[in-house]
C-alpha cells in the first residue's frame, strides 16, 4: 500500500521543458509512473521525449482527465504562481521540488491549499517513492532500485539526500520501503513529520517509521506531540543531526535553509528529548538504524 | 541575513517608524566626526549582529558629546581581536514611561507570520515567552489595525498609547512582507508622556531566498559570526553569483582545523560534520555543493577549499546522488586539484556515488596513477558516515609520517 502515491497516480510536471524537469519525467516513466503531460507556459503544442505540454494546467487535465498530482521543477520566483495554478485546476497532491522558495510565498501557499483542501511536499522535497508502485520528483534517480524495496518501513526526512542513504542502508539489510518521503528543509514545509505520521499509522504495509531530522523549527517537537496524543503508535525511529551545527553561533543557517537555531528553541537536544519522552527509538549515528530497524521488526 | 541595528533603523526610516537622532560612525571617523552638543544623553551602541550587547560591554551610555567618543573608542579598543566591530552608533538618549516589545515573524507552527507584544520590553525578553501576547496573521488576509489593537489592549495600554501604536504596527507589517523580512522586531519600542513611539532598536532578519525582490537594497555579504568575512569565504559566496545552475559554496565557513571539506548535500553534509566532530576530526572548513552543479562551480570550489595553508586531508564526501552528474562535478573537483600548488601530497578520501560514478572514478584512479595524488576513492557499498573515521585515520598516519605542516 504505502501512502500518498499509488498506480492510480497520475501526475502533471510544471516545468517539465527544464533541463531537471525532463529528467525526472523519464525517470517516473521508467518506473512506471504515469506522465501524463508536462506544463510549460510557452510551450504548448510540443511533444518533449514523448510527453505532451501544454500552455496551462487546466488544458493538460481537460485533455487528461485522470492527472490528480502535480511535480513542480519551476524556477523559485514562479512556484507560487504555478502552485496556485495547480489548486485551482483541482488537484489535490502537489510536490514542489524546487529550492529557495521565498519563506513569504510558501506561507500564502499553503494557507491556500489549506483553504482548498490540497496537500503539498515541499519545496525543496526530493520527492516520493513507493518502492516498486510509483515514483514523483528526483527520488531515486534514474536507478531507484539501487537504494529502495518493497518492504515494511516508511521513511520521512528532511533532507533528501539522507532518505536514500537511509533506504539504501535498509535495503543492504534486506529491509524494504512502504514509502519514502523527502518534506525538505526549509523553516516552513507544506507537509511535515506531524503532518504524515498519521497517514503511516492507517497504513496496514507500514509497521515502523524513520524520521531523519535537522536542528531549527519545532517540526519533530510535533511528530513527538503527535506520539502522545496517539495519532501515531506504531514504533518510532528517529535520528537528528546537529552536533557540529552546534558548536557554530546561534541564527547561523547551515545546509537547509531550516536548520537554525534561536535560543534554546530548535536544538538538537530539545528535539531528542521530546522525542524520547514520546517514547521514539533514537539513534545518535545513522549508521545504527537498521540493527535499530531490524531488532524493532523481529 | 541579519541586518546590524543601524541598517535596520534605515528601514525603520523608509518605513516612517520614528528612530532618535543618530550618528553612524566607523573607527577613522571617530576622531574627526562631529556628535550633537545638545542631546541630553548619549547611548554609544556597537555595531555587532551577536545579541546581548549590554551583557558583553557593548552598548554604554555618556552625559556629554566628549564622554561619548571616549566610550566609543574605548569600546573600539577592547573589540580588537576578539568580536569583528566596525562601527558604532551614538544616538540621542530617549526618555521614556513605557517599554514595548512588538515583533513580526515566522511561526513553523502555524507556518505563517505572527505578531508579538508585550510591555516592559528590554533585554531578557525571550526568556519571558510565557508573558508575550501572539497573533496569527493569515497570510492571505494580512495584518489589520483591529488585530494590533486587540493584542496592545490584551497587554495593558491605554487607549491614547493604543492609537498611536496601531499605525506603526501596521508600518511594520508593510516592511515585514514588502521586504521579505523574516523577523522585524524592535525591542524596546519606548514612549514618554506625549504618547509619541520611537523605535530604540532594530533587529531585522531578511530572507536570503527572495534578494531578487529586493532590488533597491544592498547589504554587503556577511557570515553571522561577528568577524570579518575571510577571502576564502569571500571568494566561495561568490561562485553561485549569477549562475543559478546548482549550488557550490553560498554556504563556505572557514574554521580552524586541518581536513579540507567538500560535502554534498545540505542534509548529508551536515550528517558528515556531525561524525566527524563525533570522531574528534577538525574541519578546516565546512561547505557544499548539490543539484547538478557544472563543473566549473565545483572547480572553483575546490580551489577555494584546498587554497588554506596547513591541510592534512581532503574529505569528499555525499551520499549516492540522484541526478547529480558525478563525472562532471568529479571533473570539475580535479581541474581544482591540478591547479593547487604546491601539489597536495596529504590524503584525500573521495565517498561518492550516481550518475557516471564509474567513470568518475576511472578519470580519478587514472590521475592518481600517472600525476600522483593520494587518492583514496569509496562507492555506494561503504556507507557514508563510516567514511569519516577512515578521513581521520588517514590523517593521523600522514601526519605520523613526519608530514606536520
Amino acid at each position: 500500500m504505502g501512502i500518498l502515491i499509488n498506480k492510480q497516480t497520475h501526475v502533471v510536471i510544471q516545468g517539465l521543458t527544464g533541463k531537471e524537469g525532463l529528467k525526472s519525467a523519464i525517470s517516473l516513466r521508467e518506473y512506471h509512473t504515469h506522465v501524463a503531460a508536462g506544463v510549460t507556459p510557452g510551450k504548448g503544442g510540443t511533444e518533449v521525449e514523448g510527453f505532451s505540454i501544454y500552455n496551462t494546467v487546466a488544458e493538460a487535465r481537460n485533455k487528461h482527465p485522470e492527472i490528480n498530482t502535480s511535480v513542480l521543477y519551476v524556477p523559485a520566483k514562479a512556484v507560487f504562481d504555478a502552485a496556485v495554478e495547480a489548486i485551482e485546476s483541482g488537484i489535490k497532491l502537489i510536490n514542489i521540488i524546487t529550492e529557495q522558495v521565498p519563506l513569504r510565498d510558501v506561507s500564502r501557499l499553503l494557507a491556500i491549499a489549506n483553504y482548498r483542501g490540497v496537500r503539498i511536499i515541499g519545496p525543496s522535497s526530493v520527492g516520493i517513492i513507493t518502492p516498486e508502485v510509483a515514483k514523483l520528483g528526483s527520488m531515486g534517480g534514474f536507478n531507484p532500485r539501487r537504494a529502495f524495496s518493497k518492504g515494511p518501513v516508511g521513511i520521512i526526512s528532511k533532507s533528501g539526500g539522507m532518505s536514500s542513504e537511509i533506504a539504501h542502508m535498509l535495503t543492504q539489510e534486506k529491509i524494504g520501503q512502504t514509502t519514502v518521503i523527502g518534506i525538505g528543509g526549509d523553516r516552513i514545509a507544506g507537509s511535515t513529520f506531524a503532518d504524515l505520521l498519521p497517514l503511516f499509522e492507517k497504513d496496514p504495509d507500514t509497521k515502523l517509521v524513520v524520521i531523519y531530522g535537522e536542528i531549527g523549527g519545532t517540526y519533530e517537537e510535533d511528530a513527538a506531540k503527535v506520539l502522545q496524543q496517539k495519532r501515531y503508535t506504531k514504533p518510532l525511529v528517529a535520528c537528528i543531526s546537529g552536533l557540529f551545527a552546534e558548536t557554530l553561533p546561534s541564527g547561523l543557517n547551515l545546509g537547509h535553509a531550516g536548520a537554525i537555531i534561536y535560543g534554546n528553541e530548535g536544538t538538537r537536544k530539545s528535539k531528542v528529548s521530546a522525542l524520547k519522552k514520546a517514547g521514539a527509538h533514537i539513534v545518535d549515528t545513522l549508521d545504527r538504524i537498521p540493527s535499530v530497524c531490524k531488532k524493532i521488526l523481529s | 541575513m541579519k541586518l546590524y541595528e543601524y541598517e535596520g533603523k534605515q528601514l525603520w526610516k523608509e518605513y516612517s517608524i520614528p528612530i532618535p537622532e543618530s550618528l553612524v560612525l566607523t573607527k577613522t571617523e571617530l576622531g574627526t566626526a562631529t556628535v550633537s552638543q545638545d542631546w541630553p544623553g548619549y547611548v554609544i551602541k556597537a555595531q555587532t549582529l551577536d545579541g546581548n550587547r549590554a551583557k558583553r560591554g557593548l552598548i554604554a551610555y555618556a552625559k556629554h558629546p566628549q564622554e561619548a567618543q571616549e566610550k566609543a573608542l574605548s569600546m573600539l579598543q577592547q573589540s580588537e581581536g576578539g568580536v569583528h566591530l566596525e562601527k558604532i552608533l551614538i544616538e540621542r538618549q530617549t526618555d521614556h514611561t513605557q517599554a514595548v516589545y512588538l515583533s513580526i515573524t515566522y511561526s513553523t507552527a502555524t507556518r505563517t507570520p505572527i505578531l508579538l507584544m508585550a510591555v516592559n520590553g528590554g533585554t531578557g525578553i525571550e526568556r519571558k515567552l510565557a508573558d508575550i501576547a501572539r497573533y496569527t496573521i493569515n497570510p492571505l488576509v494580512g495584518l489589520h489595525p483591529a488585530n494590533i489593537r486587540q493584542l496592545a489592549y490584551h497587554i495593558g495600554l491605554t487607549t491614547e498609547q493604543v492609537k498611536s501604536l496601531v499605525p506603526l504596527a501596521m508600518q511594520l507589517w508593510r516592511c515585514f512582507y514588502e521586504k521579505d523580512c523574516t523577523l522585524a522586531e524592535i525591542n524596546p519600542l519606548v514612549a514618554d508622556t506625549d504618547k509619541t513611539w520611537c523605535a530604540l532598536d532594530a533587529k531585522v532578519e531578511l530572507d536570503d531566498q527572495a534578494t531578487f525582490r529586493r532590488k533597491n537594497h544592498n547589504f554587503v555579504p556577511r557570515n553571522n559570526m561577528d568577524r570579518l568575512p575571510t577571502a576564502s569565504e569571500l571568494a566561495a559566496w561568490q561562485i553561485d553569483t549569477n549562475d543559478h545552475r546548482g549550488v557550490a559554496g553560498s554556504s563556505y565557513i572557514d574554521l580552524e582545523g586541518e581536513i579540507a571539506i567538500l560535502a554534498s548535500g545540505g542534509g548529508a553534509s551536515l550528517a558528515c560534520m556531525d561524525a566527524l566532530i563525533a570522531h574528534g576530526g577538525k574541519p578546516a572548513n565546512y561547505t557544499e555543493y548539490s543539484g547538478n552543479p557544472p563543473r566549473e562551480k565545483v572547480r572553483r570550489l575546490t580551489e577555494v577549499v584546498l587554497s588554506k595553508p596547513n591541510l592534512s586531508g581532503c574529505w569528499v564526501v555525499g551520499v549516492a546522488a540522484n541526478f547529480t552528474d558525478i563525472f562532471e562535478t568529479l571533473s570539475g573537483f580535479l581541474e581544482g586539484v591540478r591547479n593547487i600548488k604546491p601539489k597536495p601530497a596529504y590524503p584525500f578520501l573521495i565517498r561518492r556515488a550516481g550518475p557516471n560514478d564509474k567513470k568518475a572514478f576511472q578519470l580519478l584512479r587514472d590521475a592518481a596513477k600517472n600525476e600522483g595524488y593520494d587518492f583514496h576513492l569509496y562507492g555506494a557499498e561503504t556507507p557514508m558516515i563510516s567514511t569519516a573515521k577512515m578521513m581521520i585515520d588517514l590523517v593521523t598516519q600522514y601526519k605520523d609520517n613526519g608530514n606536520t605542516d
